[in-house]
């Protein structure tokens, strides 16, 4: 009787456990970026018309060299990304006099250039924005999915990375890491 | 073999059967806890084939509204590129980033189609399937990689299972001997016994 209850016990403890293996659901995304701590990946981004007078047909990383960075990238078709849109507005607005620029992304979204322009108008976003149309951009940054919005400070260092929308409370910290 | 079918008929195999597959269990959950995933947090990302709170999405435009088309910067690949079978077997080994264990080669998500074009560019470029890994392992860690690499603590999930097995065979090995061994020692039956049956034998002579 004891030996009985002691192989129900080391069974119900396995089958736990192969239970647990087979239904703990999809693995999260949020592993530890490779680039925390190291320099931006550089890149070159055409940019859509409305900020071509501004900032030239297209943004090159190496020319903002000095420059604290919130690079985000977005597409059309993401609801997290409309959340956040407002927020990325708002809080340039605040932080573009002390020398913050803002960068918008259009990754995985090929071809989708109207879809692109409406959603620039609807939130109106003042920072440059351009699209990534091969998401090769993307994969230089290791992109899993949109909105990710990383932060670079002076030095041209990513010193965070947010999956998911931001929040304010992201914001205010990295802003302020970035400006130190 | 008869032996072997009648002990298997006798209950005395299933609590065998139950350690050899309580080993299996054991094997499955270390392997599958052990891929290098990260623990759930709040990482809403999303693909076009999968997020169910993608918005309605608008006709694309055209590809000739490029916006900087004209500057030559970042030439984007063109969508029509025909991807070779090396390339779909290099896809094969990369994990979809916006997908649940599936390959780069089988994902319909849209960053997969792009990683198959980077993979063919790459190869026309005469780069081969080793840089071409390292590329995306340089870029992802070794999260990218669909089968963990065989080194360091990765070689847990590779071996463990392997040892579960082991274990398991071992196990029934054993037991197996050990209740034969038990089947073959017949207890010998007490003298009073055999003094009965000796004169029940007797008996059945005389009446002869």
């Amino acid at each position: 009787m004891k030996r009985l209850f002691v192989v129900v016990a080391v069974v119900a403890v396995l089958a736990g456990l192969f239970l647990y293996g087979l239904f703990r659901g999809p693995p999260n995304r949020d592993v530890p970026s490779n680039l925390i701590g190291r320099p931006a990946p550089p890149f070159t981004l055409p940019l859509y018309e409305r900020y071509q007078p501004t900032y030239g047909n297209s943004f090159s990383l190496s020319a903002h060299q000095g420059t604290p960075l919130v690079i985000n990238f977005w597409a059309s078709w993401c609801g997290p990304c409309l959340e956040e849109a407002p927020l990325l507005e708002q809080y340039y607005q605040r932080y573009r006099s002390k020398g913050v620029l803002f960068l918008g992304i259009q990754t995985q979204d090929r071809g989708k250039y109207d879809a692109g322009r409406q959603f620039i108008s609807r939130f109106g976003f003042s920072f440059p924005v351009g699209m990534d149309n091969d998401s090769s951009i993307g994969v230089e940054y290791a992109l899993f999915g949109v909105p990710e919005t990383y932060f670079v400070d002076r030095s041209g260092t990513v010193v965070y990375k947010q999956v998911g929308p931001v929040t304010p409370e992201v914001m205010d910290k990295e802003l302020g890491a970035i400006l130190q | 073999m008869r032996a072997l079918v009648r002990w298997f008929a006798s209950r005395r195999a299933a609590p065998a059967l139950v350690a050899v597959l309580a080993f299996w269990a054991l094997g499955v959950a270390t392997a599958a806890s052990s891929v290098p995933a990260s623990p759930t947090a709040a990482a809403p990302t999303s693909s076009p084939t999968s997020s169910p709170t993608t918005p309605p999405v608008t006709p694309p435009a055209s590809p000739t509204a490029a916006p900087g088309a004209t500057s030559g910067a970042t030439p984007a690949a063109p969508s029509d590129v025909e991807i070779s079978d090396r390339a779909y077997a290099i896809a094969g080994e990369l994990r979809c980033p916006v997908c649940t264990a599936e390959s780069v080669a089988d994902s319909n998500a849209e960053i997969a189609g792009e990683m198959r074009r980077l993979i063919q560019q790459q190869l026309d470029a005469g780069k081969n399937r080793q840089q071409i890994v390292s590329y995306f392992r340089q870029r992802y860690g070794d999260w990218i990689l669909l089968d963990p690499p065989k080194t360091g603590l990765h070689l847990v999930v590779w071996l463990l299972p392997l040892l579960a097995l082991l274990g398991g065979i071992v196990t029934l090995a054993v037991l197996v001997r050990r209740w034969r061994a038990a089947a073959d020692a017949v207890p010998a039956a007490p003298e009073e016994d055999l003094e009965r049956v000796r004169a029940a034998m007797r008996g059945r002579e005389d009446e002869n």
